[in-house]
C-alpha cells in the first residue's frame, strides 16, 4: 500500500544544501509494521515526514516517488495533502510533552480532525473521541482535562487515540516511546500492537532503539546518512545482520543473558550531511572497509527473499 | 594566576568584539554614541556661543540663520550651543544613575539569589512592591520633595532602576548557583564572599552587561521627562530642560520648530544608540538568543 | 473539584498581597510627605501667607501637633475615609478635584490603550507570520524608534504639525472654552475633536511595546511541537493560527498589559501635560508648578493604588483563563 522509490530529500540552509535523504527505496504492505532504525540524523524522520509532506519551509523532495495506495504523494499540492493528512495517514510524535496543545482539552484535540475531515455532528465526534480514550486505557470522563494533568505515558496514549481519530490506513509512529521510562514503554508498545491488530493498521515505526523494533515490527529498514543500509524481515536483521553498520548497532545493545561484555561504541564522527564523501557513507567508520568502499557507492543487493543490503562485500 | 586571568579576559573581549563588528545594528549604535561622547567631551570647544549667555531683545525666538544655526530661544540664547552642552548633562545623568541602579540592584540580586529562603523572600517582596508602583509618579514625588539639583535627579532615577536589575541578577545567580563548580568550591570550604565575588560575579557579568546598556538608555529618557516636567536642575542645561523652557515659553504655539526639534532629536538619537548597542550585545552574550 | 479549592486559595493569597502592597504604598506616601525634612505641610503652617482656614484644617486633619505615630494613624484613617486634605491652590478638597479629573484621564487612557493593543496585536500577528518580510522589519524599526522617543516630544511634534501647521486640531483642552453645547452629540463631537491628537500620541507610544511582545510570543509559539501536530492533522495555516497559535500567544499578553501599566501612566502624564488635557496627569504638572503638595500626595496615592488593583485584576483574569495555573 506504500511504495517509496528513490526518494531524495534536501534542506536549504545558510551553509548549503543538506542531503537528508538520498535514493531511499522501501515498501509497506497492508497490515505490516515496518521499523525504520538508525542513529539521530540518519534521515528516518525526514523520510517519514515526506510521506505526509510535512517538511519545514526549507525542505523539499528533490526526486523520487511516494506511492500511497497508488497515488504519488510527492506530486500532490498542499491543498490536496491537507485532505489526506490524518484522514488516511496520521502520525504519532515523540515526547508528547509539547505535541499536544496545552490550552485545549484532550477530547477537543481528538475530535478536532474528525470535525475537520468528516461530516459528523459535534456530539457524535465527541462520543467517538471518548470511546477512543477508553480504547487506549484512559477513563473517558477525563476527556475535559488538559494535557498537563496527565502523566507522560498517558499523554502518549492520548496521542495514539488522536492518531486513530479518522481511522487512517497508515500510521507513522515517530519514536513513540523514546521519552518514556522502561515500564511505561512496554505498556505503550503492547497497546500499539493490540490496536494494530484490532484496527488492521499499517504502521511505520521510527526508532533508534533496536529492542523496540525487535518487539513490534515485521520488517526493518536500517538507515545511515540518509541512505538505506539494510532491509529485510526483523529475523533477517537480527539473526543475519549483514551490513557492518547493522552489526555494530545490534552489538551496541548488551545482552542480559550473555556474560558481561564491554560495549564498544562506533568509532568516528557522525556524517556531515552538507558534504558527503564519495562512495559508501559509512566507509570512514567501517572496520571492514576496502579501497572500493571509499570510491564507489554500493548498490542495493538482494541477498535472499526480502533481505537486501547495500555493501560492497556482496 | 592573575596574569592568566587577564589573558583569558583579553581573549574573550577580542572574540566579543569580532562578533560585535558583524552586527550592523551594533555598529550604527556605536557610531552614534561615539559621536555624542566626542561632542560631550569637547563641548566647550565645539559650541559657537556661550549657551548660558542671554541675548539681546532683537534676538529672541529667532529662526535659524547663518549666525545661529539652530536659532535662538526665548532669552536670546543660541540653541545649537545649548544642545551641544546639554549632551553633557544628559549623558552624565544617564551614566551615574545607571551606576547607582546597577550597584544596588546587583547587590540585592546577588544576596537574594545566593542566600535564598528568607533573605530572598524579603528582598523579592520589596522588589516586587517597587516594581508595581508606577515609576513616573514615584520619581516625580521624590524629585519634587528633594529639590531640583543634578545629584538629586541622578539619585531619583538611580533609585527607580534597581528593582529590575535586581530581578535580572537574581535569576542569573540562581542559574549558576546549582552548577557543579560552585558545589565543588563549597565542598572545598570557600567562603560565601569569595564564591560570590570571584566566581559568580564574573560569570554573570557578561549577561548583565547588555542589561546595563539598556538601563542607560532608560535613564536618559527618564532625565528628559523629569526635566521637561520642571524637576530638572535649572542651572544646568540638558535637552530635557531645553524642551521644558521651550514648552513653557509657548514655542509650540509659535511654531518654533527650531527650538523644539533639535533637543528632541538628540534624545532620540542617543537613546537609539544605546538601545541598538544593548540589543547587539544581548544577541552576542545571551546564548539562548543565538539559537533563534 | 480540587482545582477549584486551589484556585480560591490563590485568589485569597493574591488579595492579601494586594492589600499589603497598598498598605506599604500609603505608608511610603506618608513617609515621603510628612516625615522627610522639608516636610511641606509643616513648612506651610509657618507660612504667614496661607489663609487661616487652611491652616486650621491642616492642623486638624494632619494632627500636626501630635506625636508621629498618631499622625500616621490619622493619616490612615483619612485615607480610608477618602479625606485627602485641601488643595492649597484650588481651595477645594483634594478628593473632589481628583474625582473631577479622573474621568478625563480614564477616557484618554482607555481609548488610547485599547487602540494600541488592538493595532499592536494585529500587526504583531502579521509580522510573526511573515517573519523577516518588509512588514516585519518595518514594524520592528518603527517600534524601536517609538521606544526611543519621549512621549512628550512626540506630542509636541504632533502639535506643531497638525495644530499649528495644518490647523486641523486644537492644541489643548477637552472642549472649546466657554462654548455651551446644544446636545450630547455636539459635546461628544467637540471632545472627540480635542481628544484626537493626544489619543493618537499616547497610542503610538504604547503601540511599539505591544507589537513587539505579540510578535515575539507568537514566533515562539509557532516553533512549538503542537503546531506541527496541527499541521499534520491537515488544518490550514489560517486555522492553525487562529485555533492553536493565537490562543497560546494571547495568554501572556494579559500579564504584559499589566506590567505595562507603569508606562501607560507615564505616557498619560506626559501627553496630558503637552495637550493641557484636564486629567490627573495635567493635575500633577500644575500642582508641581504651584507646589500644591496635598494634591501631589493624593494623586500619587490614587494612581498607585489603581495600578496595584489593576495588576491584581489581571492576575485573577490570567488564573481564570489559563488552564495550567493551579496555585
Amino acid at each position: 500500500m506504500l511504495q517509496v522509490n528513490n526518494l531524495s530529500v534536501r534542506f536549504r540552509t545558510k551553509t548549503g544544501l543538506v542531503e537528508a535523504v538520498t535514493d531511499t527505496t522501501f515498501s509497506l504492505s497492508a497490515g505490516e509494521v515496518l521499523g525504520i532504525a538508525g542513529e539521530s540524523g540518519c534521515g528516518k524522520t525526514t523520510a517519514a515526514l515526506s510521506i505526509m509532506k510535512l517538511l519545514p519551509k526549507n525542505g523539499f523532495v528533490e526526486k523520487g516517488e511516494i506511492l500511497f495506495e497508488g497515488e504519488d504523494m510527492a506530486k500532490k499540492s498542499e491543498e490536496e495533502m491537507r485532505g489526506i493528512r490524518w484522514k488516511r495517514i496520521s502520525i504519532i510524535f515523540q515526547g508528547a510533552m509539547n505535541a499536544l496543545n496545552p490550552v485545549q482539552n484532550v477530547e477537543d484535540q481528538i475530535a478536532e480532525p474528525m470535525l475537520l475531515h468528516e461530516k459528523v455532528e459535534k456530539n457524535v465526534a465527541y462520543e467517538r473521541a471518548r470511546k477512543l480514550l477508553e480504547e487506549v486505557g484512559i477513563d473517558k470522563r477525563r476527556g475535559k482535562e488538559y494535557p498537563h494533568e496527565f502523566s507522560g505515558g498517558m499523554r502518549q496514549r492520548v496521542m495514539i487515540a488522536m492518531a486513530l481519530a479518522c481511522d487512517p490506513s497508515l500510521v507513522i509512529a515517530d519514536e513513540p516511546v523514546t521519552a518514556l521510562d522502561v515500564m511505561v514503554q512496554a505498556q505503550i508498545l503492547e497497546l500499539l500492537k493490540r490496536l494494530q491488530r484490532e484496527h488492521r493498521l499499517s504502521i511505520i515505526l521510527i526508532t533508534h532503539d533496536l529492542s523496540v523494533l525487535a518487539e513490534t515490527c515485521n520488517n526493518a529498514l536500517i538507515m545511515y546518512a540518509g541512505r538505506v543500509c539494510e532491509y529485510g524481515t526483523t529475523e533477517d536483521i537480527f539473526y543475519h545482520p549483514t551490513h557492518p553498520y547493522t552489526k555494530r548497532l545490534i552489538s551496541a545493545f548488551p545482552n542480559i543473558e550473555k556474560e558481561k561484555v564491554f560495549v564498544e561504541g562506533i568509532a568516528g564522527d557522525p556524517p556531515n550531511l552538507l558534504s558527503l564523501p564519495p562512495g559508501c557513507p559509512f566507509a570512514p567508520r567501517c572496520s571492514e572497509s576496502r579501497e572500493l568502499c571509499r570510491k564507489e557507492l554500493p548498490a542495493l543487493y538482494r541477498l535472499s527473499g526480502g533481505h537486501h543490503v547495500a555493501c560492497h562485500r556482496w | 594566576m592573575k596574569r592568566e586571568r587577564i589573558e583569558l579576559y583579553k581573549k574573550k573581549a577580542k572574540n566579543t568584539w569580532n562578533l560585535y563588528k558583524a552586527s550592523t545594528m551594533g555598529m550604527i549604535g556605536l557610531f552614534i554614541l561615539i559621536s555624542f561622547i566626542i561632542v560631550a567631551l569637547f563641548a566647550p570647544w565645539l559650541e559657537p556661543y556661550d549657551p548660558y549667555k542671554i541675548g539681546e531683545q532683537k534676538d529672541i525666538m529667532k529662526p535659524p540663520t547663518r549666525e545661529h544655526l539652530f536659532g535662538t530661544d526665548e532669552l536670546g540664547r543660541d540653541i545649537l550651543s545649548g544642545v551641544i552642552i546639554g549632551s553633557r548633562v544628559s549623558l552624565l545623568v544617564g551614566l551615574f544613575a545607571t551606576l547607582i541602579s546597577m550597584v544596588i540592584g546587583s547587590i540585592v540580586g546577588l544576596l537574594s539569589g545566593f542566600y535564598g529562603k528568607t533573605i530572598d523572600a524579603i528582598l523579592m517582596r520589596i522588589t516586587d512592591i517597587f516594581l508595581v508602583i508606577p515609576f513616573l509618579p514615584l520619581m516625580i514625588v521624590l524629585a519634587a520633595l528633594l529639590g531640583p539639583s543634578l545629584w538629586n535627579i541622578i539619585f531619583v532615577i538611580g533609585i527607580d532602576g534597581w528593582p529590575s536589575t535586581a530581578r535580572v541578577v537574581r535569576s542569573q545567580v540562581l542559574s549558576i548557583k546549582e552548577r557543579q563548580f560552585i558545589l565543588r568550591l563549597r565542598a572545598l570550604g570557600a567562603s560565601d564572599y569569595r564564591i560570590m565575588m570571584k566566581h559568580i560575579s564574573p560569570n554573570i557579568f557578561s549577561l548583565i552587561f547588555a542589561n546595563t546598556i539598556l538601563t542607560i538608555a532608560v535613564s536618559i529618557l527618564s532625565e528628559a521627562v523629569l526635566s521637561f516636567l520642571g524637576l530638572g536642575d535649572p542651572l544646568h542645561i540638558s535637552w530635557g530642560t531645553q524642551l521644558h523652557f521651550a514648552f513653557e515659553s509657548g514655542a509650540a504655539g509659535l511654531g518654533a520648530y527650531w527650538y523644539l526639534l533639535p533637543p528632541g532629536i538628540a534624545i532620540v538619537l542617543v537613546v537609539l544608540g544605546f538601545t541598538l548597542m544593548g540589543y547587539a550585545f544581548d544577541e552576542i552574550l545571551n546564548p539562548k538568543l543565538r539559537e533563534r | 473539584m480540587v482545582d477549584r479549592m486551589a484556585k480560591k486559595k490563590y485568589l485569597l493569597v493574591k488579595c492579601g498581597q494586594t492589600l499589603f502592597t497598598i498598605f506599604i504604598v500609603l505608608t511610603l506616601n506618608f513617609f515621603l510627605f510628612r516625615v522627610m525634612p522639608g516636610d511641606p505641610a509643616r513648612t506651610l503652617i509657618h507660612n504667614p501667607r496661607i489663609s487661616p482656614e487652611i491652616i486650621a484644617n491642616l492642623e486638624k486633619v494632619f494632627g500636626l501637633d501630635k506625636p508621629l505615630y498618631m499622625q500616621y494613624l490619622y493619616y490612615l484613617k483619612n485615607m480610608i475615609t477618602g479625606n485627602m486634605g485641601m488643595s492649597f491652590a484650588f481651595r477645594r478638597p483634594v478628593a473632589d478635584i481628583i474625582a473631577d479629573k479622573m474621568g478625563n484621564t480614564i477616557l484618554l487612557v482607555g481609548v488610547a490603550t485599547v487602540l494600541s493593543i488592538a493595532i499592536g496585536i494585529f500587526i504583531g500577528v502579521i509580522a510573526a507570520y511573515k517573519r523577516g518580510s518588509r512588514i516585519d522589519i518595518g514594524a520592528l524599526a518603527f517600534s524601536l524608534f517609538m521606544w526611543a522617543m519621549p512621549a512628550f516630544w512626540l506630542g509636541i511634534i504632533m502639535v506643531i504639525v497638525f495644530s499649528i501647521y495644518f490647523r486641523a486640531f486644537p492644541t489643548s483642552g477637552i472642549t472649546i472654552p466657554g462654548y455651551s453645547h446644544d446636545s450630547f452629540f455636539d459635546l461628544a463631537k467637540d471632545v472627540a475633536h480635542h481628544m484626537f491628537l493626544p489619543t493618537i500620541t499616547l497610542a503610538l507610544v504604547l503601540l511599539g511595546e505591544y507589537f513587539l511582545i505579540m510578535r515575539n510570543t507568537l514566533i515562539d509559539v509557532l516553533t512549538e511541537d503542537f503546531i506541527m501536530t496541527a499541521r499534520a492533522k491537515g488544518l490550514s495555516d489560517a486555522r492553525i493560527l487562529q485555533k492553536h497559535a493565537l490562543k497560546n500567544a494571547l495568554l501572556p499578553m494579559v500579564t504584559i498589559i499589566a506590567i505595562s501599566l507603569g508606562f501607560i501612566v507615564a505616557g498619560a502624564i506626559e501627553v496630558e501635560t503637552v495637550f493641557s488635557w484636564p486629567g490627573l496627569g495635567r493635575l500633577i504638572y500644575e500642582s508641581l508648578r504651584n507646589r500644591d503638595y496635598p494634591i501631589l500626595e493624593g494623586v500619587f496615592a490614587i494612581v498607585s493604588i489603581c495600578v496595584i488593583i489593576a495588576n491584581f485584576a489581571s492576575d485573577l483574569l490570567y488564573a481564570y483563563i489559563d488552564p495550567r495555573v493551579k496555585t
